[in-house]
């Protein structure tokens, strides 16, 4: 059953497909705008949807999507499932006239994504895209910065991820993320890439080079290390990821022409270098001054952040959980004015065809039965 | 008509309009130039010959037959050795050449730096150079010695000479971080020769190419000098303001009292001193004051004499002067949200 959507500053019912991990985001995060209501949670382990009801005081628990279609009578569902299971869902969903909001990636290929934007014109419902890294904290800062002319133009991003992976280490190797070698692209890339495409717009061609090559106990061959180069539609940008060791690092770099920044996800801190009137010697010193004490500010800012919010006496702020928040926020705003979506599926899509390109790149199918790697020196 | 003309400096800023103003009037040309040879003979009409105005055959044989010689060549160096070879030796070598092909006409570009516009009356052709080139910055002191030698020349051997004297120059193939602005320790930063409140003499490089051509066209004006400045003027604060407006980047002014300046040149000075280091000049004060151009310059002899007409439209100037320096604001940038 559909809601008709006529007024312009409407209110939104809203229900939740998946009541995994990432649901509790969600709905802590619905929870935050006044003129959305969780009416419904559904998930085929109907157990967990159950808690995820009780836990949130959501009234309506269903263990089957076309159920939740009919019963409730829904504006939007957020799609909270596994990667392979995005398409199916936002087509029903769409189908049925209600409006999606998905988690990343939003499909697992190109055809995918295409087809949902298909049926989004034809259904006239739209579907926004919970890119939520674009929405870090630290990012807000820097988007500011941006925003205020500090940078020009920006030029080129450079993102390093390293990921301890929990399901790698504990040998949880049946988990989607593993199932091609290049999953871990779609399951991963999205959030770098989806920041790259905020700052230098869509990709337009990548280079992309696999290494560290590992069997898994499935069989299937996993590489934990990703080099890629590439040239965007307003500059550059390089992203490395590595999985499963190391210290754990998630930056970016980010060259414009008046300034550069080092964004610093993990820690939540952003350092600015931009130029003076001061001569150089004299510049690099304020320099050191500026950042050093910044990182001074922004660390203690975070340590009584946290620490308002463990002792609950402030809401909770971690850079994860604001991401989510603003994202949802952006979206809902968006559907409530009628303006463009924060991410819609034409970005979300431009990210998912970037990843197959990266995964092309670096050998395609060929990952799965060679070492790519060790076939390049060699060729070398 | 003339006969062969040759443009020495045709490469650079002026040089490469006054190329093309020229061959948009038919004329055929020989650009003289310290780097660009014979190899860059790819546009119709012109021909690149490779030759130093501080070398004396040089400029015999690169002016050979010429008709009139168009001297935008620049150089200069580390110490005034560097200056007086480029600009002093480098124009009498000039207009030996000119005097020895009897040359129909040599119109020399000059620049403002020769005129002391520190005071607080307006300047015209008629109060000449500086009169202490030696209290002036190398740059300035080899322009006024170069008009001074060549105007001897005029006097004492007939030398054919006009000059022109163009003022903040901008537009297409010039820098944004203009030094007539301030002085610009980054691109982005720029601290004034002063408060930056008064108008700048600032005149498009299309118009000096235009000033130029009408120099070699007027006839019996021989001995005379002419200031090119345009009727746009913002002050410098203005014009940066107007820059970081129009490129969305992080153009900064910053005004700073002339005599604060001073104290800062000086603090340099005894620094270098400490270290021992060579070329290192007492800092002028007057040379600070006429970079302030607080004197406002007038340029109504070429208006009048040459029949010069400098754009008056301020859409033109700020297309010039300031938009093509700029790449376009691409959709999607952050910036234009």
């Amino acid at each position: 059953m559909m809601r008709k959507h006529a007024s312009p500053a409407r209110s939104f019912r809203v229900g939740i497909l998946g009541a995994g991990f990432i649901s509790d985001l969600h709905i802590a995060a619905l929870k935050t705008l006044p003129f959305v209501e969780v009416c419904s949670v559904c998930d085929q382990a109907s157990g967990k949807a159950a808690l995820t009801g009780e836990r949130w005081n959501i009234p309506q628990v269903y263990s089957s999507l076309e159920e939740m279609l009919e019963k409730s009578s829904l504006d939007v569902i957020h799609i909270l499932l596994p990667p392979d299971r995005h398409f199916e869902a936002a087509l029903a969903c769409l189908e049925a006239g209600v409006d999606v909001f998905l988690e990343k990636p939003l499909a697992t290929s190109s055809e995918e994504c295409d087809a949902l934007l298909r049926t989004s014109a034809r259904s006239g419902r739209r579907a926004g895209v919970n890119h939520n890294a674009r929405y870090h904290p630290a990012l807000e800062r820097l988007k500011t910065a941006i925003r205020a002319w500090r940078f020009g133009r920006v030029q080129h991003v450079a993102a390093a991820i390293n990921l301890p992976l929990r399901q790698l280490s504990q040998g949880q190797h049946d988990h989607w993320m593993f199932r091609s070698p290049g999953n871990i692209v779609l399951e991963q890339a999205p959030h770098p890439l989806s920041q790259i495409q905020l700052l230098v717009g869509n990709v337009e061609s990548v280079s992309a080079l696999a290494s560290g090559r590992q069997l898994l106990n499935t069989g299937q061959p996993f590489y934990n290390t990703w080099q890629i180069s590439m040239v965007c539609e307003r500059g550059s940008a390089q992203c490395s990821l590595s999985f499963g060791g190391g210290f754990p690092v998630s930056t970016l770099q980010v060259t414009g022409e008046d300034a550069v920044a080092f964004v610093d996800l993990r820690t939540n801190r952003v350092q600015i270098s931009e130029q003076t009137r001061f001569l150089e010697p004299v510049d690099h010193l304020l320099d050191g001054v500026r950042n050093g004490s910044a990182a001074m500010r922004q660390g203690a800012e975070n340590f009584v952040n946290y620490g308002l919010s463990f002792l609950k006496l402030k809401a909770s702020n971690d850079p994860f959980f604001a991401g989510i928040r603003a994202s949802v926020r952006a979206f809902y705003e968006a559907l409530r004015e009628g303006s463009p979506l924060p991410v819609d599926l034409e970005q979300a899509s431009a990210v998912i065809t970037a990843c197959e390109r990266i995964v092309h790149s670096a050998g395609g199918e060929r990952l799965n039965y060679t070492d790519i790697s060790k076939e390049i020196a060699h060729a070398g | 008509m003339p006969g062969e003309i040759a443009i020495l400096g045709g490469t650079g800023f002026i040089g490469s309009a006054l190329v093309a103003a020229l061959r948009k009037r038919g004329y055929r040309l020989k650009v003289v130039s310290r780097r660009a040879g014979p190899e860059r003979n790819r546009t119709e009409g012109v021909t690149y010959v490779r030759g130093d105005v501080g070398d004396a055959s040089s400029m015999l044989e690169c002016l050979r037959d010429t008709s009139v010689v168009f001297h935008l060549a620049t150089g200069g160096g580390n110490n005034w050795a560097a200056f007086e070879r480029d600009f002093v030796q480098g124009a009498r070598n000039v207009a030996n050449a000119c005097l020895a092909y009897n040359a129909r006409r040599l119109i020399y570009t000059s620049s403002v730096a020769a005129l002391y516009l520190g005071g607080t009356k307006p300047v015209d052709e008629s109060a000449g150079t500086d009169t202490k080139p030696g209290s002036r910055s190398h740059y300035s002191r080899a322009k006024i010695l170069a008009e001074s030698v060549l105007q001897q020349m005029h006097h004492a051997s007939g030398l054919p000479l006009v000059v022109v004297r163009p003022a903040l120059v901008a537009g297409r193939g010039g820098m944004l971080n203009h030094s007539g602005v301030g002085f610009w320790p980054s691109s982005t930063c720029c601290t004034g020769w002063g408060r930056g409140k008064t108008p700048l003499p600032f005149v498009l490089v299309e118009d000096v190419a235009e000033a130029l051509v009408l120099a070699m066209e007027t006839p019996g004006i021989e001995g005379r000098s002419f200031n090119l400045a345009g009727p746009i003027r913002p002050s410098a604060a203005e014009f940066m303001e107007m820059v970081r407006k129009r490129s969305r980047r992080n153009f900064r002014f910053y005004p700073q009292s002339l005599l604060k300046m001073q104290m800062i040149e000086i603090l340099k000075w005894a620094v270098k001193c400490a270290a021992r280091k060579r070329d290192n000049a007492w800092p002028s004060f007057r040379d600070l004051k006429s970079r302030s151009l607080r004197a406002q310059l007038d340029s109504t002899a070429a208006e009048r004499i040459l029949g010069w007409s400098p754009t008056t439209s301020t859409a033109t100037f700020l297309a010039e002067a300031i938009d093509s320096h700029l790449q376009p604001l691409l959709a999607g940038d952050l910036r234009c949200t």
